[in-house]
């Protein structure tokens, strides 16, 4: 039997297939480098197949991944922005003094009031009145018809005064002894009673205290220490 | 280097198995990435952990493309070189006769019956090697060489009809 087992065996290595190249010659070949060729790219450092080899579950885990950091950095980016906005809205209502838009100093109302006053006591005809003594300045101003009896400044004369509340204690003061200029129309003026947007209209005719080159007034700007120069300027000269 | 002294080695394998020469081809690569991989695994005789791994990547190679098993071998449809023919007519009805007997025989073995045959008989490989190749103790597969080579007796209709092939042979080596 074992005869027969051992002839078999031989039988059957003779029963080997025969190739087209065979193994010698095709490790002699072209084709074996090209192999050989394929094999060193594969195995490179660093290399793209490698990357190949994620099965689909990793590479959506990974790209799932990279979605969430992205989408997280962006939350916390518009988050953190969205603060910085929110603070530097609520400094311009609220702070004291601050810079304007323009970085120009803004004048507050405590200055401008001050200001407006002691143009009241300047203008013509008003020679005869006399300042009172030490008085609260508030009183003072509504004396002297510049701030409404029922008007609020706010909780601070420290704070910034508003192009639209200086221009309504110019007019209050001098709208009537202004000329009509011309006609002055702002986009950004309707919403506003109708006493302010006349003292914004009145007074940009008469070139007191113009409004900007695209149209717009922009009454809620603080008012910059130069503005406040130029209206008194030219408040000087128009009553001159 | 080990792609030059192997890489033929395992084409031989592949090709052994009934893949054509592209096929057998990526198995050369595959294995040889692997090798690079992990060269630690490699034992100082490499061959038969060489096509322990071809024998994986090829069964990969078959789910992928889904063939059929049986069909891997191909000895029946594989001509001896035109050479051989050529003033030597008796040898080549020889091995003809050969391969058309044993062929299909083979083709019937369970693959892991046929594989541990094939290992020794057509890859040359050494049972210490062969078992590598297999994942398994050498002790291991002398049994399954043993139940391999009666199993396919076994398909060639038992000893007695084999040794009427035997009897009715030539005489010399066949190869």
């Amino acid at each position: 039997v074992n005869g027969n087992e051992d002839k078999l065996m031989a039988d059957l290595a003779s029963a080997k297939p025969v190739h087209e190249p065979d193994g010698q010659d095709w490790a002699e070949s072209e084709r074996a480098e090209q192999v050989l060729a394929r094999v060193r790219e594969a195995t490179q450092p660093d290399q793209k197949p490698r990357a190949r080899r994620w099965s689909s579950p990793t590479r959506m885990a990974a790209l799932l991944a990279v979605v969430a950091v992205v989408a997280v950095v962006a939350f916390v980016a518009i988050y953190v922005a969205g603060g910085q906005g929110a603070e530097q809205t609520a400094g311009t209502a609220t702070s004291q003094v601050g810079e304007p838009s323009s970085g120009e100093e803004a004048v507050s109302m405590q200055k401008a009031l001050e200001r407006v006053i002691a143009l009241a006591y300047s203008r013509p005809g008003a020679t005869s009145l006399e300042r009172p003594g030490e008085t609260d300045l508030v009183e003072e101003a509504r004396s002297l018809g510049i701030v409404g009896p029922d008007e609020d400044l706010g909780p601070s004369l420290l704070d910034a005064v508003s192009r639209v509340t200086y221009a309504l204690w110019l007019w209050r003061v001098f709208g009537s002894l202004l000329p009509d200029g011309a006609t002055t129309r702002f986009v950004d003026v309707e919403g506003l009673a109708e006493e302010s947007r006349q003292a914004i209209l009145g007074l940009a005719s008469a070139g007191v205290l113009p409004g900007y080159e695209d149209g717009t007034f922009r009454p809620d700007r603080p008012l910059s220490r130069s503005e406040e120069a130029a209206s008194e300027a030219k408040i000087a000269d128009l009553l001159d | 280097m080990l792609y030059r002294g192997y890489a033929h080695r395992v084409l031989d394998y592949a090709r052994n198995r009934g893949a054509s020469l592209e096929e057998a081809e990526d198995v050369v690569t595959e294995v040889f990435v692997v090798s690079c991989r992990r060269p630690g695994e490699i034992p100082g005789e490499p061959l038969g952990w060489l096509l322990g791994v071809a024998r994986k990547v090829l069964a990969n190679q078959r789910r992928t493309k889904g063939r059929k098993t049986a069909l891997q071998y191909r000895v029946a449809q594989v001509s001896a070189p035109l050479d051989l023919c050529q003033g030597e007519t008796d040898r080549w009805i020889e091995l003809h006769d050969l391969r058309r007997v044993l062929g299909p025989a083979l083709a019937k073995l369970k693959e892991k019956d046929r594989e541990v045959l094939v290992l020794v008989s057509w890859d040359g490989l050494t049972y210490k090697e062969a078992a590598e190749a297999m994942g398994c103790s050498d002790r291991a597969f002398g049994l399954r060489l043993l139940r391999a080579r009666q199993s396919l007796l076994k398909e060639l209709g038992g000893i007695r009809t084999y040794k009427v092939l035997e009897d009715t042979a030539p005489e010399g080596e066949l190869t």
